[in-house]
Parts: C-alpha cells; sequence; structure tokens
C-alpha cells in the first residue's frame, strides 16, 4: 500500500495530466458531436449576454446600411402580400403555400455571434426556446440558406452554418430536379461543393442550387446558390460541381428560422425520422 | 514584518497574472479571434499568457492553470474542450521542455520567460515548439479525423507562423532587452 502511495506520489504529475486530458477530452467528445451541452457554449446565457452586448455595439455602426437593405426587403414582402395568405404574429409570419399543402412560419432572429474564419463555424442567434427555436430546425436569409439549429436554450440558439465540414444539405438543381449532397471543403467562404450529381444530369454554370424540399427543415426552393465551375473526372460517375454560395456569411446580421408546423404530423408519418436525419 | 511583505508581493504577482489573462482572453476573443485571416489559419495570442507563466511554478499547478485558462477561452470562442486539450498538452509539454533546456539560472530564478530575460535565440526554440505543440494538437482535435492528416498538418504550421509572429511583435514591444543580447 505504501509502494503504491509513492508511486502515485512520484509520477503525480502524469497522472494528474492524464486525469485531465481525459477530463477535457470527454468535454470535447461530449460537446462537439452535434448535441453540445448547454453550460459551455456561446448559447449559454452568460457569455450569450456577453456576446449580446458587443454585437448591440457593432451592429449600431452597421445601421444605416441595415436599414437600407430592411427597406428594400419590405418593399418586395409587399410586393408579394397581395398574392399571398399573411399572417401576422408577434413572433412568426406565417405563410400559407397552398400549392404544396405546407405551412412555414418564419421567426426573425438577430446574429449575436458569427464566425466564418474557422473549418467548423457556428452561429448564434438571439431565439430560443421560449419562441418556439427548436432543434434541427433550419435558418435561412433573404440571400437564401444558413444552416441548422443544432442547440437551442432559454433565449439563444447555436447554429451550424453552412461554413462548416460537418453539415450536410441535400439540394437539387434547378429546372432539371436532380439532388445531390452539399458541403464544404473550407477553402473558401464563398463556395461549397456539390457531389452526388449523375454524370447523366444535365448541368450548366449558372444554374440555380435550390434547398429540395425532402427534408422537414427547409421549405423547398429556397436559394442556396448557383453553380460556379462544373467537373467530370474521366470514368466518374458523379459530377464534381463548385457552388457560390448565395448568402454572405461575412456580413449575416438578420435571419429567419424556419418553423415547419406541419413536422410533427410529418415526422409521425415518418416514424423515427428525426432521429435518423442527424440535422440535415 | 517579512511575512507580510511576502505575502502582500505574491498578491501583487497573482492580481498581475489576472489582469494579464484578462486583457490577452479579450484580445483573443474580440480581435485576433475576428480578424478572418483564412478557414485554416487560426492563431492565438493567449498562448503568450501561458508561455510567460514562471517557470518554477509547482507541475500540478501549471497543469490545472492550463486546462481552467484554455477552458475559459473555449466558453468564448465557442469550441468545448478544443483549448483546454491543446493548451493541456502544450503545458505538460512545457514542464519536460524546460526542465531539458532551460539553464540552472533560468530554472532556480524561477523567471518569467521572455525575450529580455532569456536571450532570443532560446525564446525563439522555446516559443516556436510550445506554438508548434499547441496548434497541432488544436489542428487534429478540432477535425478528429485522420482523412485531413496532410491539411492539418499545414494548416497547423500556417496557424502557428502568424502566432509567432504575434508572440514576437508583443514581446519585441514590451520585454525588449536592456543588456544588448543578441542571437
Amino acid at each position: 500500500m505504501r509502494n503504491l502511495i509513492l508511486f502515485f506520489q512520484r509520477f503525480y504529475v502524469f497522472f494528474l495530466f492524464l486525469i485531465l486530458f481525459v477530463l477535457s477530452l470527454s468535454i470535447l467528445v461530449s460537446n462537439n458531436n452535434f448535441q453540445r451541452a448547454s453550460f459551455l457554449n456561446a448559447s449559454n446565457t452568460v457569455t450569450g449576454t456577453v456576446y449580446d452586448g458587443v454585437s448591440e455595439v457593432r451592429s449600431f455602426f452597421n445601421l444605416s446600411q441595415e436599414n437600407e437593405r430592411l427597406r428594400a426587403e419590405n418593399a418586395e414582402l409587399k410586393g408579394i402580400l397581395r398574392s399571398s395568405y399573411y399572417v401576422d404574429t408577434i413572433t412568426a409570419v406565417e405563410v400559407n403555400d397552398s400549392v404544396f399543402k405546407q405551412q412555414y412560419a418564419f421567426i426573425p432572429a438577430k446574429v449575436v455571434n458569427n464566425s466564418i474564419d474557422k473549418k467548423y463555424n457556428y452561429i448564434t442567434l438571439n431565439r430560443g426556446s421560449l419562441h418556439g427555436v427548436r432543434k434541427h430546425q433550419g435558418v435561412i436569409s433573404d440571400n437564401g440558406v444558413v444552416g441548422v439549429v443544432i442547440h437551442v436554450s432559454e433565449h439563444y440558439c447555436t447554429v451550424m452554418s453552412v461554413l462548416n465540414r460537418n453539415l450536410k444539405i441535400s439540394p437539387k438543381i434547378d429546372s432539371s430536379n436532380y439532388f445531390g449532397t452539399l458541403s464544404w471543403d473550407a477553402t473558401s467562404v464563398k463556395y461549397a461543393q456539390l457531389t452526388q450529381i449523375n454524370r447523366f444530369a444535365e448541368v450548366e454554370v449558372g444554374q440555380k442550387v435550390l434547398t429540395s424540399g425532402f427534408s422537414t427543415n427547409f421549405p423547398e426552393n429556397i436559394l442556396i446558390g448557383k453553380i460556379d465551375r462544373v467537373e467530370l473526372k474521366e470514368g466518374g460517375n458523379f459530377y464534381d460541381i463548385e457552388v457560390e454560395l448565395s448568402t454572405n456569411f461575412a456580413n449575416l446580421t438578420t435571419v429567419y428560422i424556419v418553423q415547419n408546423l406541419m413536422k410533427d404530423e410529418l415526422n409521425q408519418l415518418d416514424g423515427e425520422r428525426e432521429e435518423d436525419e442527424d440535422g440535415n | 514584518m517579512e511575512k507580510e511583505r511576502r505575502t502582500k508581493m505574491a498578491t501583487n504577482q497573482i492580481f498581475g497574472l489576472l489582469i494579464r489573462y484578462v486583457g490577452l482572453l479579450l484580445l483573443q476573443v474580440f480581435i485576433i479571434g475576428k480578424l478572418h485571416i483564412h478557414p485554416f489559419v487560426q492563431p492565438n495570442i493567449l498562448i503568450l499568457f501561458f508561455l510567460m507563466l514562471p517557470v518554477d511554478l509547482k507541475p500540478g499547478a501549471t497543469l490545472l492553470l492550463g486546462f481552467l485558462g484554455g477552458l475559459l477561452l473555449d466558453v468564448f470562442s465557442d469550441s468545448a474542450g478544443f483549448n483546454s486539450t491543446a493548451v493541456l498538452v502544450m503545458m505538460f509539454a512545457r514542464i519536460y521542455y524546460v526542465r531539458a533546456f532551460a539553464s540552472i539560472d533560468i530554472q532556480e530564478a524561477g523567471v518569467r520567460p521572455n525575450i529580455g530575460n532569456t536571450g532570443y535565440r532560446w525564446y525563439i526554440f522555446y516559443s516556436a515548439s510550445m506554438v508548434l505543440v499547441y496548434h497541432l494538437v488544436y489542428s487534429f482535435i478540432e477535425s478528429f479525423r485522420v482523412v485531413y492528416f496532410l491539411s492539418n498538418i499545414a494548416s497547423a504550421i500556417m496557424s502557428a507562423a502568424v502566432s509567432l509572429a504575434l508572440i514576437f511583435l508583443f514581446q519585441l514591444l514590451f520585454f525588449r532587452t536592456r543588456k544588448g543580447e543578441r542571437v
């Protein structure tokens, strides 16, 4: 027994290192595997409040630009009003899309923290479970798709941005309706890569890439970007397509969280669908 | 009297460390972290704080400080566990690096290594090794996949280069030697 104690005493630095190393690795694994525990990330109320304050100051300098953009957006929305059914509630705007018999509500949210310089980028928004935000809901801006909600606290939520090597979206190509897998290779904030498009598909530079509506997170036909470069390796079955993203992540300030009001019904139909989806 | 003086000195030292930590943390989170140079280049200036801890600090305290200091940076940069692991490994390496390569003078006096009191050559090797360890570990646990092996190494080297440049800029600004020590 005494020898054992002496042994631990002698190598205590190594054992302490081992204990701390395992501890931090367990923090890492349990928090970054798509589900991140609330006490250690930016949707935590403490850090969220700090970021809120800083972003408040920052947003002051963007006010005029932001106003102009909102005015343009307002004008555009007013144009649509006549032809669509529009319900204005306190937190969300509901749009009835009678053709697809699907109902989507949009929760406007402000970006309080955003990263674009990492290989795994996340965005924090100032809306949380109190406002109806749930895990796996899609996030869009008026320019296009932004990401998917992966963690929700009471007042904040964390969004896995399109600029994250772990996010996979299945979009389709406009007009031809071929669908593939969109991912990001972390080389440029402007481009994402579209794979799994069959080589028999007709693909041209300049075609739009849209959400496919197969997932319950995004409405169909939300713009993701347009095709910038098409490559077909000799003997390959699939195209390598470079997509120029339509969302400018560098100055993202206002976004909308997509609430699928029929999701429960759809999920009931598909059984345990939500479990398999893993945020796509 | 003597005891009182010593406790006062210790409190001053701890206070100084705290201020330096908070200052570098804010600098890292709100300025360096927002530079957006390239997804592969993510410098970290907070390493400087850990590099400047006194060399005669007890190994246990060194490890704990590294772990907790990294963890707090994680909380602010939304990267749970990345920095705490990387800094912890760096501090573990530092214990043995100092034991192996620091001269007796440096070890016994308990200096806080800076470019002025250790000399250019020693400081360059010391900071370069530590920064490289940090960025290699960070890069690998960030991707957590072997597929990106080469791109991870490239990313670590580029990040380390920028971190080192920042650390040297800081050192030259604040700790320039007065003895005229040269390489």
